[in-house]
C-alpha cells in the first residue's frame, strides 16, 4: 500500500462530503472547497496559459529564431491597449483582425455543416416498404416543420395555423422532456460514482483517476467516518452556541 | 403529508436518493444492459477499420464530468489498442492532456509503444491549430506532452497531416469540440467523426447522427457499460475496466426513484387542488 495515495483518498473522501455537506445546510466547510476549488482553477489555468505562451511564443522567437512570431505576439499584447487611456484605440486592429479571420473561416463551415447538410438529412421518402422506418421518417419531417412553424412570428398563431404551431410547440416540448431526462442520467451517474468512492468500492476506477489502487481505495470509509465525526462535532458546536447580543443601536431602534 | 413534508425538507429526497444508490453499489449487483444503436455503430466502425489506420482521440472535458466521460475514453482507448490502430491524444480542454495520460495508465497497452503506436499532443489552444493540423501536425502543435518535439515521433513521420485519420472521436462536455471538428476536419476534410457525450448534452448530438454525420455517438455511463459489454463478447476482455457496468443497477435504480417522486409529486398536486377546490 502505498501512503501518498492513502492520503489521496482520505483528502478525496474529505473534499467530497464537505462539499455534500451543503445539502444538509450552509457552512464554512463547504465555503471552503469553493474556495479553494476556484483558486486551483485559476491557477491551473494561468499556468497552462503561461506554459503555452511560452512554448508556442516565446521559444520559436528566442530558441528557434524564428522571428515571424514576432508579428502575432506584437498584435496580441495590443489587446492591452485597451486599459491605458492613451493608447487604448489600438486594441481594435487585432480585434478586427480575429473578427474577421473568425467569421471567414465559420460562416461557410456553420452554413455547410449545421444548415445544408441538415436540410438534406430531412428530405427522406415518407413511405417506405417498413412500416416503423415510415413512421420514423414522418414523425421527422412533421417534427421539423411543425417545430419550425411554432418561430414563425409574423402572423399570429390562431386558427388552423394556431393548431400546427400547438403541435410544433408539442414537439418542443418532448424535445425539452428528452433532454430533462437525460441530464437526470448524467446527474445520477456522478451521484453514483462519488458513492463508489466513498465506500471503496473495488469497482471504482481508482487508477484512471489517480487514486491508486483499490487497495488503498477500501480505506476511505475511514476517512468518511473522520468527515462524519468532524461534522457532527461543528453541528453539535453550532446548535449549543449562544446567540451574539444585538448592538446597541439596533436594539434602541426597536 | 408526506408530500408536504417532502417539500419542507428537500434533504429527505436527497437521503432517499442516497439509500437507492449506496445499496446496490454495496452489494455489486450487476444487470446485463442493451446495446443502443449509437454504441454499436461507434464500435462496429472502429472494429472495421482497416489495420494501421490512424484515430485521433480528443479529450474535451473538464474534472466534473469525469464520471460519465471517463469510462468512455477507458473503453474506447482500449478497443483501439487491441487493434492495430495507430492513436494520437489531443484536447481542447486544458483538462484533457492529463487526463488522457490516466487512461493510458489504466488500460493494457500491449506491445505498443510510446511515439510509434500512440503520442500524446497534448492541448489544442485554439481554432487557428485546430484548422492547421488536418494539413501539419508538427507546425502546430511543436512538442508533445513529454516535451518531445513532434515531428520527431515515428507516428507522427507516419502521418504528419491529421487530414489522414480515419475517425477522429471527441470525448466532449458541450458540444463545442465536436462541433468544431464538424465544421472543421469533417466538412473540409471528410474525416469521420463520433462523440462520446454526457447525458445533458447528447440528445442535441442525434440530428447529427440521424444525417450521418456521426458514425456514432456513446451516451454517458450508460454508453461506457455497453461498450464494455461488446468488448467482452469479442475480445472475452476488460469488463469492468471502467467501472460502467457496475454502476448499472445504481443507475436503474435511481431513475426508478426519479420517475417513482415525479408520479408521487404530481399526483399529491392533483389531489391537493381537488381538497381545495372542495373546501372553497
Amino acid at each position: 500500500m502505498n501512503p501518498i495515495d492513502l492520503i489521496g483518498v482520505w483528502v478525496g473522501v474529505f473534499i467530497t462530503l464537505m462539499v455534500l455537506s451543503f445539502l444538509y445546510k450552509e457552512n464554512p466547510f463547504f465555503r471552503l472547497t469553493e474556495y479553494v476549488f476556484i483558486g486551483l482553477a485559476a491557477g491551473y489555468a494561468f499556468a497552462a496559459s503561461l506554459r503555452l505562451f511560452i512554448d508556442q511564443a516565446l521559444n520559436p522567437i528566442f530558441v528557434n529564431g524564428n522571428l515571424t512570431f514576432i508579428v502575432p505576439v506584437i498584435l496580441g499584447s495590443l489587446f492591452y491597449a485597451q486599459f491605458t487611456k492613451k493608447y487604448s484605440s489600438l486594441y481594435r486592429l487585432p480585434l478586427s483582425l480575429a473578427i474577421g479571420y473568425g467569421l471567414g473561416v465559420t460562416i461557410w463551415s456553420v452554413f455547410a455543416t449545421f444548415f445544408v447538410k441538415q436540410v438534406i438529412a430531412t428530405m427522406i421518402p415518407l413511405f417506405t416498404g417498413d412500416a416503423l422506418t415510415t413512421f420514423d421518417n414522418v414523425v421527422l419531417v412533421a417534427g421539423t416543420i411543425l417545430s419550425l412553424s411554432y418561430f414563425i412570428l409574423h402572423r399570429e398563431q390562431k386558427g388552423v395555423w394556431g393548431g400546427f404551431t400547438k403541435i410544433g410547440k408539442y414537439f418542443i416540448l418532448a424535445t425539452l422532456g428528452a433532454v430533462f431526462g437525460s441530464t437526470v442520467l448524467g446527474r445520477m451517474a456522478i451521484i453514483i460514482q462519488r458513492v463508489q468512492f466513498l465506500v471503496g468500492d473495488p469497482a471504482f476506477p481508482w487508477r484512471a483517476l489517480g487514486m491508486g489502487t483499490a487497495t488503498e481505495g477500501a480505506y476511505a470509509p475511514i476517512g468518511v467516518v473522520a468527515f462524519l465525526a468532524v461534522f457532527g462535532y461543528y453541528l453539535y458546536r453550532e446548535r449549543n452556541k449562544t446567540p451574539k447580543a444585538e448592538p446597541a443601536s439596533k436594539a434602541t431602534k426597536a | 403529508m408526506a408530500a408536504s413534508s417532502l417539500r419542507s425538507d428537500p434533504r429527505l429526497v436527497y437521503l432517499i436518493l442516497l439509500l437507492v444508490v449506496t445499496v446496490p453499489v454495496l452489494t455489486h449487483a450487476v444487470i446485463s444492459v442493451p446495446i443502443t444503436p449509437t454504441t454499436r455503430a461507434l464500435y462496429d466502425f472502429i472494429q472495421n477499420l482497416p489495420p494501421n489506420s490512424l484515430v485521433v482521440e480528443s479529450f474535451d472535458y473538464a474534472t466534473s464530468v469525469v464520471p460519465e466521460l471517463h469510462p468512455q475514453a477507458i473503453v474506447v482507448t482500449q478497443h483501439i489498442f487491441l487493434r492495430p490502430l495507430k492513436v494520437l491524444f489531443v484536447a481542447q480542454d486544458p483538462n484533457g492532456p492529463p487526463l488522457a495520460d490516466a487512461v493510458l495508465d489504466t488500460i493494457n497497452k500491449g506491445n505498443k509503444s510510446y511515439g510509434v503506436d500512440y503520442a500524446n499532443l497534448g492541448y489544442i489552444p485554439n481554432t487557428a491549430t485546430l484548422i492547421g493540423m488536418p494539413s501539419n501536425i508538427a507546425q502546430f502543435l511543436p512538442l508533445d506532452t513529454r516535451g518531445n518535439p513532434t515531428a520527431s515521433l515515428p507516428i507522427i513521420k507516419e502521418f504528419p497531416a491529421a487530414k489522414d485519420a480515419a475517425l477522429v472521436i471527441t470525448f466532449d462536455d458541450d458540444g463545442s469540440a465536436l462541433y468544431s471538428y464538424l465544421q472543421y476536419w469533417q466538412g473540409s476534410f471528410n474525416i469521420a467523426v463520433a462523440v462520446g457525450a454526457t447525458a445533458t448534452v447528447a440528445p442535441g448530438f442525434m440530428p447529427f447522427y440521424s444525417s450521418g454525420q456521426l458514425v456514432g455517438i456513446l451516451i454517458s455511463i450508460r454508453g461506457a457499460a455497453e461498450y464494455e459489454s461488446l468488448l467482452n463478447q469479442q475480445y472475452n476482455c476488460c469488463l469492468g475496466i471502467s467501472g460502467a457496468s457496475s454502476a448499472m443497477v445504481a443507475l436503474s435504480a435511481s431513475h426508478l426513484l426519479i420517475v417513482a417522486m415525479v408520479v408521487f409529486g404530481n399526483a399529491a398536486y392533483f389531489i391537493s387542488r381537488r381538497t381545495s377546490k372542495r373546501e372553497k
